[in-house]
């Protein structure tokens, strides 16, 4: 094929005439800066990159052909302009017709001219441009990720409870496919379908080493029935024996009657009680769902040495069904991350009312199901209706025990807020924590002890830091049956709505409280986060009520996160406490390591 | 990344919106709390942001959490700003105990150190319940005191410590027992230096006193001590005579109170640099090293101290005494109390003239 390769340099194109790019360009590289890891191995370092530094010198040699030697140092002079903006970008055209423009960040640089008699003479001139740049290139094209969140009702059609229509349609395999009726072993309704998929494929084990054991299977339910005209997203709920987890690369299909057999993507994983997964899949078309298939869930688990058995893994399904979009105050969202490198956007958080207090969360999705509120894991303690309250009811501080399963808790020190409204400003609210395994606690009980809490006022429920918690109490194995316990102490007139967690590690809190009721000058309906970026190194937080930004001002948070957009799929949490059915936005530029993909 | 936010006069500026906050440093210590923190800023030479004002209030946030509060101490000018910042106890180094209608030197935990704070007008909560009685013969003394060394030696009293933490509240508590952290890892201390073992105390205390002059007549002597000491008798007067007239049963209260502050014990001629992942809390999860603070019990494992005193093989418990964490930084640098000076700094450090606490009663 040939190529027509084209270099724009801010608003000079460096491949047109007088400009031509000769060959020796050198785009270099984003430098990996390592740090050692302090471990007990006894040879060797652990060495761990956190991050990337810019690119150092980017060399792009060039040849200026124009008449004679009076325009020629005027194009030059156009060159050196562009070379001594701080900031600029350097695109790419790869000149095929079909690769996408990749679009390199720069910073200052230098126009090096090189002397050559025999150019000279033909009044051309040799200049080498050479300037460091960001690490990664990025996509030329803002990526905007819409914005919807699914709402945790399901209306279910198929309660799972019958092994008509469930098969496995790999080529040569077969399933033995019971109900399974066990206590602890279903989401809801009296049992779940259980498949148990062959063959699968294993590694025997000798007498020293241990083998592992996987499965590929392809899993199809038909004779469904589930009316999608009105939108919404596809629910069903999969409990996985330990090990046996669904992996990222699962593939889901949907056949509707409107639409034939199309892929769908996965929008959301929450974990719930006895071991359940619910994921929510968006709906490739608006008609009646008749068949759901799941394709390529690779998994391993490791067997002991010879003699054993290698393990047979256990699917479940619960509960297949519709879920709408949410039009509750707090929801849970994969977002997908395109590109190859992590980078910076700005999330956009809206409603038509005021957000109230607005928290935003957002980390690498780790498919473990971790989200960060406690409350539909409450186990004990009488909840009252309150229309004020998030989760529309309230649970007293003296009686409220919630147990989140521990394998969603990744280790280690989680800031823990609530939302509460008392009888007097000064409350007290304590938290101790315990793990449970298998029904009994086990390890110690982490006392979090606040103190007095101060709340501005006694009318309305508000947003309190209470400390942190070190999770999970008792570490235990992420296969495990244990549930992390967090049990409420305190004065019997404070109203609990709900207790939040955020990891500390890698996550990133933003918390701005926007004003409750009718959109205004001091109740913000909109909020924006934009991420750092050359023109504004610390980026910004701003509200405001119109879409277009005309009326968005500072606005000082109570919190404030550092939003990473890593590649793959990513949580974003995201409660509005006021504000029902907020949806979030999220622009950024897909980075990448050199060329860009898209 | 922390963050800085400062306040003055009741307007809050978070320090990353003026300029870039490098360099970002704080300690903690127990005693004490916060101890001190500083920062460089990319401000030019001559610019003054109120944010940065003397006094000021400095808040450290590791995201969502406040990690440290104190006030600024100093700033030194130039291509890039450095700033120091001190943690609220020092704020105590220039408040006198005086009664609450400032009329007389108070002796009293409970009048002279909540007077102080309102005089001041300084955010801090007194958390723990101080006494009611004066800590020397009378309510008032002689002297002036500040009200730093005059909690330095209530505390010492007690056989507590003092501190004033990230959240502003002032306790007064004992050494805790239980441990906080595990160490994950084979990194040990050993305890071997002998600087401040100390096995029995005779305080030397006021008996009678003059009943025209008012001057100290004649003086006993009491005893405290350790009665297994794990290696050597090591003997320590105490003069406690500033405290103006007492029993001996009262002389003997104080030195026991110092007797288990350093219970007996060798000190520590190092720390400990940590990183995340040999920083457990007991049930496994790791700790977050912005979060170390001073005050807490570490649990290592595998060695004996020099003394003997804990046998080979369990585990050995070290409170510790002062944490250091630069932001960004992978590891924290722990000390644990009791730490013998060997350092030039640390030997710097220890010679720093302490205000004694005058308590003659009046």
């Amino acid at each position: 094929m040939s190529l027509n390769p084209r270099f724009m340099y801010g608003a000079l194109d460096l491949t047109d005439f007088p400009y031509s790019v000769r060959f020796g360009s050198d785009l270099s590289a984003p430098e990996t800066i390592y740090e050692l890891l302090s471990s007990m191995l006894a040879d060797g370092d652990l060495m761990v990159s956190r991050r990337k530094g810019n690119r150092p010198s980017l060399v792009i040699p060039i040849l200026i052909e124009e008449a004679d030697l009076l325009a020629n140092p005027l194009a030059a002079a156009a060159l050196e302009i562009e070379a001594d903006k701080p900031f600029n970008t350097l695109s790419i055209d790869p000149g095929d017709g079909i690769g996408p423009v990749t679009v390199l960040e720069t910073f200052a640089g230098a126009v090096v001219y090189e002397y050559d008699e025999d150019c000279e003479e033909q009044g051309f001139r040799k200049y080498v441009l050479t300037m460091p740049a960001r690490p990664f290139s990025r996509s030329e094209a803002l990526t905007t990720i819409g914005s919807e969140f699914v709402s945790n009702t399901v209306t279910v059609a198929d309660e799972c409870e019958s092994t008509s229509g469930w098969s496995v349609y790999g080529s040569g395999q077969t399933a033995t496919i019971t109900v399974d009726s066990t206590a602890g072993h279903f989401a809801s309704g009296t049992g779940a379908v259980k498949l148990i998929v062959e063959p699968y494929y294993y590694d025997a084990p000798d007498y020293v080493t241990s083998g592992s054991a996987s499965v590929s299977a392809k899993i199809r339910k038909t004779g469904l029935s589930i009316d999608a005209s009105g939108g919404g997203y596809f629910v069903f709920r999969h409990r996985a024996e330990p090990g046996w987890a669904l992996q990222d690369y699962t593939q889901f299909w949907l056949t509707s009657s409107g639409g034939g057999r199309q892929a769908a993507s996965r929008v959301a994983a929450v974990a719930e009680g006895n071991g359940y997964v619910r994921y929510s899949l968006t709906i490739p078309n608006n008609s009646t769902i008749t068949a759901f298939e799941m394709e390529g869930a690779q998994a391993t688990a490791t067997y002991q040495p010879w003699g054993s058995t290698p393990p047979n893994p256990g699917w479940w399904f619960d509960t297949l069904g519709i879920a709408s979009a949410a039009g509750g105050n707090q929801a849970a969202r994969t977002l997908e991350i395109g590109g190859s490198a992590r980078g910076e956007g700005t999330l956009a958080v809206s409603a038509s009312v005021g957000l109230g207090d607005a928290l935003l969360y957002t980390a690498p999705d780790l498919g473990d199901g971790f989200r960060p509120d406690w409350r539909r894991f409450q186990t004990a303690g009488t909840s009252t209706t309150d229309t004020d309250a998030m989760n529309g009811s309230y649970v007293p501080a003296n009686t409220g025990v919630f147990a989140a399963p521990a394998s969603s808790l990744r280790p280690g020190a989680y800031v823990v807020l609530a939302r509460v409204k008392g009888s007097s400003t000064s409350v007290s609210l304590d938290i101790a924590a315990r793990t449970v395994l298998g029904g009994t606690p086990i390890g110690q009980t982490y006392n979090l002890t606040p103190g007095a809490v101060v709340l501005p006022d006694t009318t309305a429920y508000h947003v309190v830091r209470l400390g942190v918690l070190d999770l999970p109490p008792h570490r235990v194995d992420a296969a495990a049956d244990a549930v992390v316990r967090l049990t409420l102490s305190g004065s019997a007139t404070l109203r609990v709505d709900e207790i939040l967690t955020f990891p500390l590690e890698d996550a990133a809190l933003t918390w701005v409280e926007c004003g409750t009721g009718s959109p205004s000058s001091t109740v913000a309906s909109r909020l924006w986060i934009d991420g750092p970026s050359a023109d504004m190194p610390y980026g910004q937080i701003v509200v405001g009520n119109n879409a277009n930004r005309s009326d968005a001002r500072f606005i000082q948070p109570r919190s404030r996160g550092k939003h990473l957009l890593v590649p793959g799929r990513m949580l974003a949490y995201l409660m509005t406490s006021t504000a029902g059915g907020a949806a979030l936005s999220t622009s950024y530029f897909k980075r990448w390591h050199t060329w860009a993909g898209e | 990344m922390a963050d800085v936010v400062t306040v003055v006069g009741g307007v809050t500026f978070h320090l990353s919106e003026f300029a870039h906050v490098g360099d970002l440093q704080w300690s903690t210590g127990w005693p004490y709390g916060c101890l001190e923190a500083s920062w460089q800023m990319d401000l030019t030479p001559n610019t003054f942001p109120k944010a940065l004002s003397k006094d000021a209030h400095v808040e450290i946030w590791d995201g969502p959490v406040r990690v440290w509060a104190g006030f600024i101490s100093e700033t030194t000018p130039g291509d890039s700003w450095e700033v120091h910042a001190k943690g609220w106890h020092a704020a105590f180094t220039n408040l006198l105990c005086l009664n609450a209608l400032s009329t007389a030197p108070s002796a009293v935990p409970n009048v002279a150190v909540p007077a102080a704070i309102t005089r001041a007008g300084l955010p801090v909560v007194v958390g723990s319940t101080l006494s009611a009685t004066s800590i020397t013969s009378g309510t008032e003394t002689v002297a002036n005191n500040y009200v730093l060394p005059f909690l330095d030696a209530y505390a010492e009293s007690l056989g507590q410590r003092w501190a004033v933490d990230e959240n502003y509240v002032l306790t007064v508590a004992a050494d805790p027992t239980e441990h906080y952290y595990v160490l994950n890892s084979d990194t040990a201390l050993r305890a071997s230096a002998d600087d401040d073992y100390v096995t029995d105390i005779y305080p030397r205390f006021v008996a009678t006193v003059n009943a025209t002059t008012g001057d100290a007549d004649s003086w006993g002597l009491g005893h405290v001590g350790v009665t297994a000491p794990p290696a050597g008798r090591r003997e320590r007067g105490m003069d406690v005579t500033d405290f103006g007239l007492m029993t001996q049963s009262a002389s003997e209260a104080l030195a026991q109170g110092q007797l288990a502050l350093n219970s007996a014990r060798m000190g520590y001629t190092s720390g400990f640099e940590l990183s995340a992942g040999e920083l457990l809390r007991p049930g496994g999860s790791p700790s977050r090293p912005a979060l170390v603070k001073a005050g807490r019990v570490l649990r290592g494992f595998t060695v004996a101290d020099a003394s003997g005193a804990v046998q080979l093989g369990l585990t050995q418990d070290v409170l510790i005494g002062r944490t250091t964490y630069t932001d960004g930084a992978a590891t924290v640098s722990v000390l644990p109390v009791g730490l013998a000076p060997r350092t030039f700094t640390e030997t710097l450090r220890s010679m720093k003239p302490k205000v004694e606490y005058d308590g003659t009663a009046a």
